[in-house]
């Protein structure tokens, strides 16, 4: 890599030459004879156009030198080496768009990275979900073969029939979460964010969950203020908080409470939403938001680990943050905080 | 994939019976677009940890790999050329430039660098700290919560690979150290940074993907 | 960035305004200092070039003299020469007294050259027209107008002319002594008899052509002038050739530099360099500190060292925008206004000339160039500190402060001088600068305040008059005449006429030889003579000895010396050195005809006799001759240092030297003189005057001598004793000027210092406050830390200034003959009196303006 400071050095010279001569002639104009003056303005004209070649030829220089350079980086990237130099902070152009060839080269590398962990996931994934599937189509198989072969009762086939609505409605569920999970995955869907009344987003992810409540006899208190408007995508909102609300009812015992409170800050508003359940340790609290992660103490629950993970993602496109407090044996609480524009 | 590497690192300030042991042999890798906590009692070395790793400091002992280059490779000028362009600075007490409106503030850095600002970037990013409104005012007249937003809207224009957070909320009460922990937070999640954050609030701390505990100048485990 | 940097400029420009006020002040004070002093030294070197060039009575580049008419046309054709005039000299006029006047015939170019263009009326066309000087006219008797007649006496070619004229315009002399008058082209036609050119054979300059040249360039100009009087077939360098042509520069108009002048202005410039960048270095120097925690975010954010450098360079040069404009603009006219004054009192031909400056843009280049090399020196190092500083350390930069705070433990109020001490430690170097710039304050008034306590003005006095008034005729006054001939002498009548004035007293006529008193001659031991030659004006021979001392000789080709004849009250005001040193018993023998007293010139620095002139030491026998015999051997018994006045007249010494030469002086008492000289005359008549008489005396002689007697004129010891005391004046005034502006800059730097530390400090302050300490406690610590600035600087001051005295300043005057070395240290003592009375004022000042508040708000703002 070539360095141009030195060369500098002539234009330099040349330019302040050049400056003096021209001071000195105005200066000495009247008491120089007509040939000084002439003489003096010669050398000066000389010069100025030495420095005009002389810079543009250094201009030139500069920019092929420039052009080389960024070549033989983006050389070394292709064929996945590092660059030469790794002189990348200096003070000049080149090592300006050398770093951010880095940069951007380092994205796609980690974008590599991401696509083949994705990959590896979406095969664990893949047998994750014939996993899942395999139990409810061999039972719906079983079932309707059942109803072909026999004979049966109105009675029995209703029962039949209901266990089979009920695998299909697992099947269904499955196939919700993967469409979207995909959907969010491939940025496919789009957010229209708009102020809303938080309040009904609470109200419509609540109602989701109402039902499943009711049988665990959990209680399910709201505290939030109805005018509380919020700019956010309603429809993808109300997921999110409705799969953490899900989540807490899966988890918390019988009888228990579930709590959303809703806290206006300066630039969030906080939903908190608290369960009684038997909280989560806290070198988990980040495994929570994981795909297809699913607490030990939870593989006797029914579902597939996509809830808190879809809820994150709603979250954070809508550049809001998700954390999470808990104690074991008390309870956890995941507050949401939703920026407010 | 790291990217802050350290090793066996020391720093010792002055000489003789008076050695001040600010760093005793810290090892320790923070990972690619992480969000780490730093928590320590005051004096514990913290602070030297974090400006060693801003190459505000030369380390007495140790190598320090930031990005893939040894810190202690570079010239002085270089690592005021690394500070540029791969650090991002936030301190307790904001320090801006008086003189500057806001938006002159923010674009700062790239200023240095004779950059041209990427304005999609720099309209995203004040919208999001709700600066956009804002942007042809002074410091002093924004709250102290205005004027660390616009300190971290200035270390997040450079898009750089670390933003180095000294107690940026260490001035706030409870409540706006939790927004504007969370707005840091966010940011960098959502730019892919990864954020290393002084703090001796345990709560802030639990924002963090992972925190790490100094004491006397070592990490305890 | 260069944008942003300039955005940072213009609004911490705005935002630091007492600092930038500072900055802005110092840079102003040094470009009115340089540009005073370079308008001053321009102004001088113009005003006292025109001056000279008056005096010598040409502007032009060189002059030819001794040409033909066909050789001036040939000269008029020179590609070298831009502009030449024609002058024809005739004679000087014969009827005049006191003034004398060149008549000769112009064209108007050498009218322009030669300063005798008229201002009233115009340029001379018929052949009876002239134009000539005011004083010249009146000279000859007639009033100063257009359409005056006048009457010209003048020979040339040993035939005299008396014609009548016409005056068709008049001007304003330069000279009392000397002007032009001139006629015509015409008047040439109409005489030709005048203008023969006989130059080659009798050496008449009527008829000769001369010119004054203005030259292309002045390069070689010597050289080209001397090549082209060859070219016309001239001799330039043999005076003695027929075809002598004389070729000249006028070095009045391409003065050669002195190297010791340059020499002086360069250290003056040096040293002013050195005081303005003390100012400038500490005002950066704080103001980078000031902000230093700001360089260090800057730098932690990712500024470089050099974009550092830059932005404060860019801050140095935005307030020299601003600074040096004013200073010019000020320094200018400050610069003009002081220079009629130092032209008034350089010396007395000066001050009839209208000393005036043109803004040449020399002068503000040179000052602004001088100004931008200070601001550049002085920020170098500042710029430096701030471009270096670690960022990290940046944030907790307080100034260090020496040893350890042991003392806020001890009791407050007894240590309260010694905290004050200590802080000075904080910054060695601003202590040490601001201590030096007081101290050149202190130096340079204690040096001028003893120069101009040295100057001698009796001395000066004493030298051109012994006592309170002389007169003598008007020839003997004019320095290019003198008391040479016996019609130059003072008419007896004169005396009478003065001395009857009430309150005269002491009057004693002083007779003097002449160069006609050819008969009376001397010898001594020792004198060996050469041959000699004839001189022309005198008719005198004029032989040298070995030494190539000349002497007018006489009759019998001895010297004939410069014998005075007097009473005893004069010998009593003598100098008497050797030999009999009791004026009345040495005027007792001489008048017994017993010896004769011998004069020598006096070396005027330290008033010792001139060995190279002491040639007859006391027991001598001097041998009088009388038209070739000798009369009369008279022994020398004593000898006296003889000073202006003992030899003519103090402000001229034509006479004797026109005389005697180098011969001895030789006092006479009356009755001996008289015996000796067959014709003896009086040149001059001294006397006192009672005290309350002396305006009297003074108003009749200045009426007697301006409209009773014209051929007479006088001088008293009053003149001589203002003119003496312009130097003094001059002295004070430059001397008091260069002081003050070092004091105003060392002062100006104090302020500086104490609002620094009162703003930097706020904290510290509040915190001693918050502790106990009184808000008068803190002013007394400040007081304390201000006066020990003075203090040092008073010490300093005071003992360099007593160093300098003694030797370089005593060495300096004792060169000089105006002066008697006086050791001072008064001006010292009294300007650090006043030192210390501003440093104490001060901090009292700075607080009251800066530390307002409550504790609480102090510690606030400070955080």
């Amino acid at each position: 890599m070539k360095r141009l400071h030195i060369r500098c050095l002539p234009v330099n010279i040349l330019l302040s030459m050049t400056a003096v001569l021209l001071v000195l002639a105005g200066l000495m104009w009247s008491y120089l004879p007509p040939a000084g003056i002439r003489i003096l303005l010669i050398v000066t004209g000389i010069a100025v156009f030495l420095f005009v070649s002389l810079w543009n030829w250094q201009q030139r220089r500069r920019q092929s030198d420039f052009a080389n350079d960024i070549c033989e980086t983006v050389d070394a990237f292709m064929d996945g080496r590092e660059p030469l130099n790794n002189r990348i902070y200096e003070e000049t152009q080149t090592s300006k768009v050398q770093g951010k060839l880095m940069q951007f080269y380092d994205c796609m590398q980690e974008d590599r990275r991401q696509s083949e962990q994705d990959k590896q996931v979406i095969q664990e994934l893949v047998s994750d979900i014939s996993h899942q599937v395999k139990t409810p189509i061999a039972n719906i198989q079983m079932f309707t073969s059942i109803l072909q072969q026999h004979h049966l009762s109105d009675e029995k086939r209703a029962e039949f029939l209901t266990t089979m609505s009920v695998q299909i409605h697992k099947l269904d569920f499955l196939m919700q979460s993967l469409i979207k999970m995909s959907r969010l995955e491939t940025g496919t869907f789009s957010l229209h964010m708009e102020s809303n009344s938080l309040y009904d987003t609470i109200a419509q992810a609540v109602n989701g969950i109402w039902a499943k409540a009711g049988q665990k006899k959990i209680q399910i208190t709201v505290d939030c203020d109805s005018r509380t408007a919020v700019k956010h995508d309603a429809k993808w909102t109300a997921e999110a908080l409705g799969n953490i609300l899900d989540n807490a009812v899966k988890y918390t015992p019988e009888g228990g409470t579930v709590s959303v409170s809703v806290r206006p800050w300066q630039f969030y508003t906080r939903i908190d939403i608290s369960d009684t359940g038997p909280g989560i340790e806290e070198k988990h609290y980040n495994d929570v938001f994981q795909r297809f992660y699913r607490g030990q103490e939870a593989a006797s629950m029914e579902g597939v680990g996509l809830g808190l993970y879809l809820a994150r993602s709603i979250i954070v496109r809508q550049k809001g943050y998700i954390s999470v407090k808990s104690k074991i044996g008390k309870g956890t609480t995941f507050s949401v905080f939703l920026l407010d524009y | 994939m790291d990217i802050v590497t350290i090793h066996n690192l020391k720093k010792y300030f002055g000489k003789g019976a008076c050695t001040v042991k600010a760093i005793d042999g810290i090892n320790l890798s923070i990972e690619k677009g992480k969000f780490t906590a730093i928590i320590g009692a005051s004096g514990s070395g913290k602070t030297t940890l974090m400006n060693i790793i801003g190459g505000l400091y030369e380390p007495t002992e140790g190598t320090v790999i930031v990005d893939g280059v040894n810190l202690s490779e570079l010239t002085e000028e270089e690592l005021t050329v690394f500070r540029r362009r791969k650090v991002g600075f936030i301190f307790q007490d904001y320090n801006l430039v008086p003189e500057l409106t806001i938006k002159e503030n923010i674009l700062f850095p790239l200023k240095l660098d004779d950059s041209r600002p990427d304005k999609v970037f720099f309209e995203e990013i004040t919208r999001v700290l709700g600066l956009q409104d804002k942007l042809a005012r002074y410091p002093y007249m924004l709250s102290g919560g205005g004027q660390q937003r616009t300190a971290i809207a200035r270390a997040l224009i450079t898009k750089p690979a670390i933003i180095l957070a000294d107690e940026p909320t260490g001035s706030f009460d409870a409540k706006t150290s939790q927004n504007v922990a969370g707005l840091l937070k966010m940011a960098a999640e959502a730019y892919h940074q990864t954020l290393i954050m002084i703090t001796h609030n345990l709560e802030l701390a639990q924002l963090a993907d992972r925190v790490v505990r100094i004491q006397d100048g070592r990490i305890r485990r | 960035m260069g944008e942003m940097l300039k955005t940072l400029t213009r609004r911490s420009f705005a935002a630091g305004r007492v600092r930038n006020l500072i900055a802005v002040l110092a840079i102003t004070l040094t470009a009115v200092l340089f540009t005073s002093i370079t308008t001053i030294g321009i102004g001088t070197e113009e005003s006292m070039t025109l001056t000279m060039q008056m005096q010598k009575g040409s502007k032009s580049d060189g002059d030819f003299r001794n040409m033909t008419a066909k050789q001036f046309e040939m000269l008029k054709e020179a590609d070298f020469i831009e502009l030449a005039g024609l002058r024809m000299p005739v004679n000087f006029l014969s009827n005049t007294n006191r003034h004398n006047i060149e008549f000769d015939v112009l064209d108007d170019v050498q009218a322009e050259l030669t300063f005798c263009s008229p201002t009233h009326g115009k340029a001379p066309v018929a052949y009876n027209e002239i134009v000539a000087s005011e004083q010249a006219l009146r000279e000859l008797g007639a009033l100063p107008e257009v359409g005056a007649e006048v009457t010209i006496e003048f020979t040339a070619h040993n035939r005299e002319y008396r014609l009548p004229m016409v005056v068709s315009g008049w001007y304003e002399s330069t000279s009392d002594q000397l002007s032009m008058m001139w006629a015509g082209i015409a008047f040439r036609d109409a005489h030709p008899d005048i203008f023969q050119f006989t130059y080659d054979q009798d050496r008449d300059m009527a008829g000769t052509y001369c010119s004054d040249i203005i030259a292309v360039t002045a390069s070689g100009l010597s050289k080209k002038m001397e090549q082209e009087a060859i070219h016309m077939g001239g001799n330039p360098h043999d005076m003695e050739a027929e075809n002598y042509i004389a070729a000249t520069v006028n070095f009045v108009t391409n003065m050669p530099l002195e190297p010791e002048i340059a020499v002086m202005a360069a250290l003056l410039a040096l040293l002013f360099v050195f005081c303005c960048y003390l100012l400038i270095y500490n005002v950066f120097d704080i103001a980078v500190m000031q902000e230093i925690r700001r360089y260090g975010l800057y730098r932690t954010i990712g500024m470089s060292k050099r974009q550092v450098r830059k932005l404060i360079n860019r801050q140095a040069v935005w307030l020299s925008g601003i600074g040096i404009p004013i200073g010019l603009f000020i320094g200018f006219f400050i610069g003009r206004a002081a220079l009629p004054v130092i032209m008034a009192s350089l010396s007395e031909e000066y001050a009839n000339v209208a000393a005036d400056v043109s803004p040449s843009p020399v002068i503000f280049l040179g000052a602004a160039l001088l100004t931008a090399i200070t601001v550049f020196l002085s920020t170098r190092k500042p710029v430096r500190v701030a471009a270096n500083i670690s960022p990290i350390e940046a944030f907790r930069y307080v100034e260090n402060s020496s040893g350890k705070r042991r003392e806020r433990k001890s009791s407050l109020g007894a240590d309260i001088s010694r905290l004050a001490l200590s802080n000075l430690g904080r910054n060695k170097r601003r202590t040490v600068f601001i201590i030096i710039s007081l101290t050149l304050c202190v130096v340079l008034l204690n040096c001028v305040g003893t120069a101009a306590g040295s100057l001698d003005i009796e001395k000066q006095v004493a030298f051109k008059i012994r006592t309170d008034f002389a007169v003598t005729s008007a020839a003997s006054m004019n320095g290019m005449k003198g008391f040479v001939h016996r019609e130059d002498a003072l008419d007896e009548q004169v005396i009478g006429t003065v001395s009857a004035q009430p309150g005269v007293k002491d009057g004693s006529p002083i007779y003097k030889n002449t160069v006609e008193d050819t008969d009376v001659t001397y010898e001594w031991e020792h004198l060996v003579l050469d041959e000699g030659i004839v001189d022309k004006d005198s008719g005198l021979n004029i032989r040298f000895d070995e030494n190539y001392m000349y002497f007018g000789t006489g009759d019998d080709r001895r010297p004939i010396c410069n014998v005075y004849g007097m009473e005893e009250s004069v010998v009593a005001r003598m100098d008497l050195r050797e030999g009999e040193t009791d004026a009345h018993a040495l005027y007792e023998k001489m008048a017994q005809g017993k010896g004769v007293m011998v004069g020598v010139d006096v070396n005027r620095v330290d008033m010792s006799i001139n060995a190279d002139l002491d040639m007859a030491d006391v027991g001598e026998i001097i041998t009088v001759y009388k038209d070739g015999k000798p009369e009369r051997e008279l022994p020398v018994l004593a000898k006296a240092a003889v000073n202006g006045d003992d030899q003519e007249i103090g402000i001229t010494c034509n006479g004797p030297l026109e005389v005697g030469g180098n011969g001895l002086y030789l006092y006479l008492p009356t009755n001996i003189y008289k015996e000796l000289y067959e014709e003896p005359v009086i040149y001059k008549y001294a006397f006192n005057v009672e005290e309350s008489q002396r305006e009297n005396v003074t108003a009749f002689l200045e009426d007697y001598v301006n409209n009773v007697n014209p051929e007479v004129n006088y001088l008293s010891s009053q003149t001589a004793r203002e003119d003496a005391e312009k130097t003094r004046k001059t002295i004070n005034f430059v001397g008091g000027l260069v002081g003050m502006i070092f004091g105003f800059a060392g002062v100006l730097n104090l302020i500086n210092t104490m609002v620094t530390t009162i703003l930097i400090r706020r904290h510290e302050f509040a915190t001693m406050q918050s502790i106990g300490m009184t808000r008068k406690q803190l002013t007394r610590m400040m007081i304390f830390e201000s006066v020990y600035y003075a203090l040092g600087a008073s010490f300093l001051g005071v003992v360099s200034a007593a160093l300098l005295g003694v030797t370089i300043i005593r060495n300096m005057l004792g060169s000089m003959w105006q002066y008697t070395f006086h050791f001072t240290l008064a001006p010292a003592v009294c300007v650090s009196v006043i030192l210390l009375i501003v440093s104490a004022v001060v901090p009292v000042a700075a607080l009251w303006l800066f530390h307002k508040g409550s504790i609480v708000e102090q510690l606030r703002v400070a955080e």
